[in-house]
């Protein structure tokens, strides 16, 4: 592992137990993301993407192998150390944007500074200095129903930059967006890449898939096969 | 009707369907109708309901309002005199004027005596109320004619059905009633127990039998005494003749007999002060639909209290009601739209939700009336003597009946129309379509405000049942100012048999010593009246060397007692000499007084030796030999009055002997078979009644505010607990409904113990925003009831504090659960359907 490698998988397997029945959702996984890089996840439905996520954010342990962070084993950490670090150091995109119904785009921004030490003057720095990101400033006091999708996922996307973390996850970020939205999204987070941010992005679009910079295909809960995203392939060229 | 069918067919349906829904909901209000409904039991027998009599609503009693010169046994008693006048002079209101007067008296029949409630009744007095009989016939004006020449009796049902198991054939039986012999005549009609409501009637005797009746007081309150009032007088107004009018109509008929009641030689030693304050009285007529009202006057308030609480309890759960439907509401809203989509009109889904809400109060008016029954016989056996005698049935009658379902019908509008109409808000298309992008917050105002109600009515319940709890503390923390633990107290009347003076006197002195041999026994004393009973009695007096201002009250409190009967009481005589036995003879010359008497009359002089009269100067003296520290006397709530203790030796009047029997320590009730023995070795005729220890006389006389107490600390409690579960169950659904947010929260980073605060932070807040409004609530309503408090103010910070610790510690417990269940979501389970 060098000294860009922001994550790194070891042989990571999941298996589920229900019902007396096992069923491997992941089976091996040897992944490596570097700082700065883009990484889109393929797949089709069923074959592990979202668990790979999980595992990734934090949400979710493997039941084997090894899961480095930013050159810390995470694996066998407690509950409340891998919240920690949720909160620190990852920055989760949701497919549903998953803004909450009840409170401002400001407070929803706000949401993962608030389980941190900090002021609300620093608070209220980060969450504006985020929605400026997004594009979105302009909309503090707005409930997300007061906002169109895109919109929202640009508020979701501002509270996944706030608190600074080493890694975006998006999974399926535009699975819920029209075409047009879900192209300014992958703008969005285009210029976030272009500005230094590490993201792994699930996804079952192709096209999306091919902006990155690589894509890993799982099938059967296996990587199966990585490829040079056409922007990467684009400045090979 | 096709459409109401197929309406009822449904909520039945859709009931069963969620047993366990109906479980809860059905027995949440059962608590809140089952308490209304038994305090609605007692609060009608006791306040609303009329005699079962023709025509109750014009039944008006008579009452002397104002200043009265001699003995009498309240304001609503008068002379016999008095009331032959009353009936021969007001023809033109009443359509009839009777009198009553009801007394414990001693009866014996196949070779048993016992205490009976006797009512000495004028000879119109059924053919006034309307009340026939069940068997033979009832006292009629010619069994009243001439005095001590009617031996007639009627029996009261229930005593006819207990005592001589219902037999057909009494009439004609002889019985004993005080010693003299009656003849049944007939058994009143069934359900008519006289006119007293704490005491029914068990045997009714013609008034004009008095001089062979209560004998020991028959030399004072006679049928010929205009100074002497104790019979009750109503009459029967005519049709179109209102209270109001009677009494104007009377007032020139009342002002000539006070005339006349002046010139009567018994009052012709009174002042000229005397008899202005005299002149002043005026005949007042009251509702006389449910007899005389004592009793009930005292226990009115408390019970509209108690209904006003089990009001509130009932509120609480129609809250707890409401928002479990709203919670069912939200659960099959796509169910409504579904019904909507296929074009039910909102009216008539409103009519089947409402329905549902109908069955649930129907189930609950059920189980609520089982429930009232119990704790009413329960309620009924903390009244001052149990439920005997007293005229309350709990099995519920036709009012009972309509009273509860009344209440459950309207509560099912309470609780079913708000759940109702906010399911009625469903939009089809928009339900029935996939849920949007954002994610439902905490924000569900109905159900909290729903739950802040119960919070607030919860908290006002308690701080109530504090106040109360509080108040019997203080009573029973009050010194009596004499021991109470050591001593057995009981009763004997042998006047009732037929006993002159001399030979009770005779009979107590022999019965004292003899207790006073059993081995257990420290020390006997006998006293007229028994303390902490709720009765006194009290004489004008005259003393010697004071000169009383005009208006002043020289109204002092009386008993007659016995040598030993301080000692038995542990009351030590700080000056001068306690009685002895030779303390006897047929005039009172010698006193005991307490302090409080001679700090007034003598300030920091001796009382010792000083002189005082029982009405005029021509009365013969008494001499002050003893001072007694200050005692409690009628009960421990008044305030100590003058007291003076004439010798019972002295007291020819004295028909009752009140025993108290000190012992050695240990439970005073082990002599009591020693002192049975004794007595029917002395006399089986003469009867023990009222036997128990003082222990149990001080609790009896705290029975009204012990009920209070007890049933606002219930209402309370279960009100807490009512509160607790709507708390939990809207934390519950508050958190189910939040799974994915919490996650959300989980997902961003919250630690466990963060989601645990914001869960039960709700909860809290939620109790903090209540309290807000509920404590100036509470110490408003306590001001209401102020007069029912002792020794404790209705804004006593501690209580208060206290309330809302409490049910603060309720709110957090109800949030925890919840709180423990949202701080273990899994991050990934939340939000799976990702």
């Amino acid at each position: 592992m060098t000294d860009s490698t922001l994550i790194r998988l070891d042989g990571v397997r999941k298996v589920f137990y229900a019902d007396e029945i096992e069923t491997h959702a992941l089976s091996g996984i040897h992944l490596e993301i570097r700082r700065g890089e883009f990484v889109s996840i393929e797949g089709p439905s069923g074959c592990g993407k979202s668990t790979l996520l999980a595992i990734l954010g934090l949400l979710d342990t493997p039941t084997d192998g090894t899961y480095e962070l930013n050159g810390k084993l995470v694996t066998g950490l407690t509950a409340r150390d891998r919240a920690r670090i949720r909160n620190r150091e990852i920055g989760f995109i949701f497919q549903a944007f998953n803004l909450i119904g009840d409170l401002t785009v400001f407070e929803n921004v706000e949401l993962p500074l608030t389980y941190r030490d900090l002021g609300a003057r620093d608070r209220k720095e980060k969450v504006m200095a985020a929605l400026e990101r997004v594009g979105m400033s302009h909309r503090l006091k707005h409930y997300p129903a007061q906002l169109s999708g895109g919109q929202q996922q640009r508020v979701a996307v501002a509270r996944a930059l706030a608190g600074d973390p080493q890694i975006l996850l998006a999974d399926e970020p535009t699975g819920n967006l029209d075409s047009k939205n879900g192209e300014a999204v992958m703008d969005l987070l285009h210029e976030l890449h272009a500005n230094g941010a590490t993201i792994c992005m699930v996804t079952h679009d192709p096209r999306y898939a091919a902006a990155a910079d690589r894509s890993v295909h799982l099938f059967d809960g296996q990587v199966v096969e990585e490829t040079a995203g056409r922007r990467a392939a684009q400045e090979v060229g | 009707m096709g459409g109401l069918v197929q309406d009822l067919r449904y909520a039945a349906r859709s009931i069963a369907k969620a047993p366990g829904f109906a479980a809860v909901a059905v027995l949440t209000l059962a608590v809140g109708v089952g308490a209304a409904t038994s305090m609605f039991t007692l609060l009608d027998q006791v306040v609303l309901r009329p005699l079962p009599v023709k025509e109750p609503r014009r039944l008006a009693q008579l009452r002397w309002e104002g200043s009265w010169c001699c003995s009498n046994t309240g304001s609503a008693a008068w002379t016999y005199p008095l009331y032959e006048d009353l009936k021969a002079q007001t023809g033109d209101v009443f359509e009839e004027v009777f009198a009553r007067y009801n007394w414990p008296a001693s009866f014996g029949h196949g070779g048993e005596t016992v205490r009976i409630s006797l009512e000495m009744v004028t000879g119109n007095y059924f053919q006034a109320l309307g009340v026939g009989a069940a068997l033979g016939r009832t006292i009629g004006p010619d069994d009243d004619v001439h005095a001590d020449g009617h031996p007639v009796a009627v029996l009261g049902y229930d005593f006819w059905q207990e005592r001589f198991g219902g037999r057909r054939d009494v009439l004609g039986e002889k019985i004993q009633v005080d010693n003299r012999e009656f003849e049944i005549i007939g058994v009143a009609a069934r359900g008519f127990r006289g006119m007293t409501f704490q005491s029914a009637a068990d045997v009714f005797a013609p008034s004009k039998m008095k001089p062979a009746l209560s004998s020991g007081w028959q030399s004072s309150y006679n049928l010929t005494t205009r100074v002497s009032r104790w019979i009750n007088v109503f009459g029967r107004l005519r049709p179109g003749m209102t209270l109001e009018k009677a009494e104007a109509a009377l007032a020139p008929v009342f002002a000539r007999l006070v005339e006349a009641e002046l010139q009567d030689p018994g009052r012709q030693d009174m002042s000229e002060f005397g008899r202005e304050q005299f002149r002043k009285a005026t005949l007042v007529v009251m509702p006389g639909f449910q007899g005389p009202r004592n009793v009930r006057d005292k226990l009115e308030t408390p019970l509209w209290l108690m209904l006003g609480m089990s009001g509130l309890l009932l509120a609480i759960a129609c809250a707890n009601v409401a928002n479990l439907l709203i919670a069912r509401g939200a659960a099959r809203q796509r169910e409504i739209a579904v019904r909507l989509a296929l074009g039910v009109g909102r009216g008539r889904l409103l009519r089947q939700l409402l329905l549902e809400s109908l069955m649930i109060a129907g189930g609950a008016a059920a189980a609520g009336l089982l429930l009232a029954q119990w704790t009413t016989r329960f309620l009924l056996l903390m009244l001052p003597n149990g439920a005997d005698g007293v005229q309350i049935q709990a099995e519920p009658d036709l009012r009972v009946l309509a009273f509860t379902i009344g209440v459950a019908a309207v509560t099912a509008v309470l609780f079913g129309l708000a759940p109702g109409l906010q399911a009625l808000r469903v939009q089809p298309a928009e339900t029935l379509k996939s849920q949007g992008g954002s994610i439902a917050g905490g924000n569900f105002s109905v159900r909290k405000v729903l739950v802040g109600a119960q919070v607030f009515l919860s908290l006002v319940l308690l701080a109530g049942a504090g106040l109360f709890a509080h108040t019997l503390l203080n009573l029973q923390n009050l010194d009596p100012g004499f021991d109470v633990e050591p001593n057995l107290v009981f009763g004997i009347e042998p006047a009732q048999n037929g006993y002159t003076a001399e030979r009770q006197q005779a009979l107590v002195r022999e019965l004292r010593s003899r207790l006073g041999a059993l081995p257990a026994v420290e020390e006997v004393g006998v006293a007229l009246v028994r303390v902490l009973s709720g009765n006194e009695w009290d004489n004008n007096v005259k003393v010697a060397g004071y000169e009383a201002k005009d208006g002043e009250s020289l109204n002092i409190h009386f008993n007659a007692v016995s040598p030993g009967y301080f000692g038995a009481l542990g009351i030590p005589v700080v000056e001068g000499r306690d009685f002895n036995n030779a303390d006897r003879g047929e005039k009172m010359s010698v006193a005991i007084v307490n302090e409080k008497f001679a700090k007034y009359f003598f300030q920091d002089r001796s009382a010792i030796g000083r002189i005082f009269r029982l009405g005029g100067d021509d009365d013969p003296p008494i001499e002050i030999v003893g001072v007694i520290p200050d005692v409690r006397y009628e009960g421990v709530r008044d305030d100590i009055p003058r007291q003076m203790f004439v010798p019972y030796d002295q007291a020819s009047f004295a028909n009752l002997a009140e025993v108290f029997v000190r012992t050695s320590g240990g439970d005073p009730v082990r002599v009591a078979a020693g002192v049975r023995q004794i007595m029917r070795e002395l006399d089986p005729l003469v009867p023990i009644f009222d036997m128990r220890p003082m222990t149990v006389q001080l609790a009896q006389s705290l029975s009204t505010e012990r009920l209070i107490a007890f049933l606002a600390a219930a209402f309370g409690l279960t009100a807490a607990g009512l509160c607790a579960v709507g708390l939990y169950g809207v934390l519950s659904y508050s958190v189910t409904r939040r799974t994915k947010e919490i996650g959300l929260r989980l997902a961003l980073g919250a630690e466990p113990w963060q989601v645990r605060r914001l869960v039960a932070g709700e909860a809290l807040r939620l109790f903090a925003v209540a309290a807000v409004f509920a404590l100036p609530t509470a110490f408003g309503a306590a001001r209401l009831v102020e007069s029912q408090l002792y020794g404790i103010q209705p804004y006593d910070p501690t209580t208060l504090l206290a309330a809302t610790v409490l049910l603060g510690a309720v709110a957090w417990l109800a949030g925890y659960g919840p709180a423990r269940r949202a701080a273990r979501t899994e991050p990934m389970q939340a939000l799976r359907f990702e």
